[in-house]
């Protein structure tokens, strides 16, 4: 008997549409967090797309791609909570009003207010206060200090791991930039970030992998921006033990 | 249980066939007088899959097997659907009645061929899929989904594995989900 890698015949059967409708009745008979983040994944490029084409037409708002970004996001989780798949319509039709309805919101608010902050310096604040939270802290302040300086060095590089992992980077191998070491580093780095136990394998992929910030993950996987804060951090703590060889 | 009378569902047949009516329509309201009628119930779910309301299919295909249990072309059209959307452990939980067949029935060859490429045993898997189509004179429709796959299967074993890419299904193979033809002389595959 010949045999091949494992689960080649099975691939061979798939049918995208079909996989994701199975998704979408799962995820919406159950409300399975998997299969929502699968599905969040999944049409995340095509509200990202969006994003960019709104941004560009109003660039001259002064506020950051991020915020478009985020506020895409935002619709299109609202748009999946409203989505009926057993209407038979097409979800990318029904979730477009709504992205674009969602960023419109967010920039009338943003200039309400007249103060947002921006995803960029908000991404910031969250995964500070993620990693300097005095739960389960130990030992001196200096070694806390050492702790999280490692973790948000580890966060950069889980950033340039989603970038290189996610086909969005150019490539860099030519010019020297990355050498080889770094890239079997980042390599590590996703590998870990698979085994990481669930949720945190999808907090750590959203966040630095999708770029999602916490409180539209939060909505995802229907938990509290402070448990975000609290998965992330366990994550990070995690992944630094487990990578220390390298850090 | 009120069933749809042979003439009706020939006539209905020969409507669905001609292409002239919408199909989910008429068959709707053919529904409507016989919501128990599990060939009914089978062709709806046949017919919305081949339209991409894969949903709604997957819904009437899971209903036709509750009120037939022993519709085995049904169930392992339901299972191969199951397996197509990635839910491999439903579709051997679907498939486990096809056992009850008697041995060399098509159906129950093709199952044991689909899962023995689940399991990525090549060979069993063409071996068995080739058992069936030989025996199976009754669906022919079929015979050329599972050709299809013998072929891919085939190129499968002849690349090297890390070149093996799944290649997405082409709109004729995905069209072989249209069950319509399966309700010519095969209609009734009870045992």
């Amino acid at each position: 008997m010949r045999r091949t890698q494992n689960g080649i015949g099975l691939n061979m059967l798939l049918e995208p549409a079909k996989v994701e409708a199975a998704r979408w009745r799962r995820f919406k008979a159950n409300g399975n967090a998997r299969d929502r983040s699968e599905l969040f994944s999944e049409y995340q490029p095509f509200a990202r797309k969006i994003a960019g084409s709104l941004f560009r037409a109003r660039s001259h708002l002064g506020m950051e791609y991020g915020d478009f970004e985020q506020l895409a996001y935002a619709g299109l989780l609202e748009a999946m909570e409203a989505f009926d798949p057993s209407i038979g319509s097409r979800f990318h039709s029904f979730a477009r009003h709504r992205i674009k309805g969602s960023i419109s919101d967010g920039l009338i608010k943003a200039n309400e207010k007249n103060a947002q902050l921006t995803y960029e310096r908000q991404k910031e604040r969250d995964r500070m206060n993620s990693l300097t939270s005095r739960d389960n802290a130990s030992g001196s302040s200096l070694e806390n200090t050492a702790e999280v300086a490692v973790s948000l060095a580890l966060g950069l590089l889980l950033e340039s791991a989603g970038i290189a992992y996610s086909g969005d980077s150019a490539d860099t191998a030519a010019d020297g930039f990355q050498s080889l070491a770094f890239r079997q580093l980042e390599h590590s780095v996703y590998e870990e970030v698979q085994k990481l136990p669930d949720p945190e394998d999808l907090v750590i992929m959203q966040h630095y992998i999708e770029g999602t910030a916490f409180v539209e993950i939060a909505k995802l996987l229907k938990l509290t921006k402070g448990r975000i804060s609290q998965l992330h951090k366990t994550a990070l703590n995690r992944l630094r033990k487990r990578l220390k060889h390298f850090l | 249980m009120q069933l749809c009378s042979d003439e009706e569902i020939n006539q209905l047949v020969e409507d669905l066939q001609s292409g002239e009516t919408n199909g989910v329509e008429r068959l709707s309201s053919v529904l409507q007088s016989y919501p128990d009628d599990p060939r009914l119930v089978f062709m709806m779910a046949s017919m919305l899959a081949s339209k991409g309301d894969l949903v709604n299919a997957h819904k009437y295909f899971g209903r036709a097997i509750e009120i037939a249990p022993d519709l085995h072309i049904a169930r392992f059209q339901f299972g191969l659907f199951q397996l197509t959307s990635g839910e491999s452990n439903a579709a051997l939980k679907t498939w486990a009645l096809l056992d009850t067949l008697p041995e060399g029935h098509y159906l129950k060859l093709f199952a044991t061929g689909l899962r023995h490429l689940i399991r990525d045993e090549f060979d069993d898997c063409v071996r068995f899929l080739q058992e069936g189509i030989s025996v199976n004179d009754e669906n022919l429709p079929l015979n050329g989904d599972m050709q299809m796959l013998i072929d891919r299967c085939r190129d499968q074993l002849a690349a090297a594995p890390e070149y093996a890419v799944a290649e997405e299904p082409s709109e004729e193979q995905s069209a072989t989900s249209i069950l319509l033809k399966q309700f010519g002389d095969g209609r009734n595959t009870r045992h």
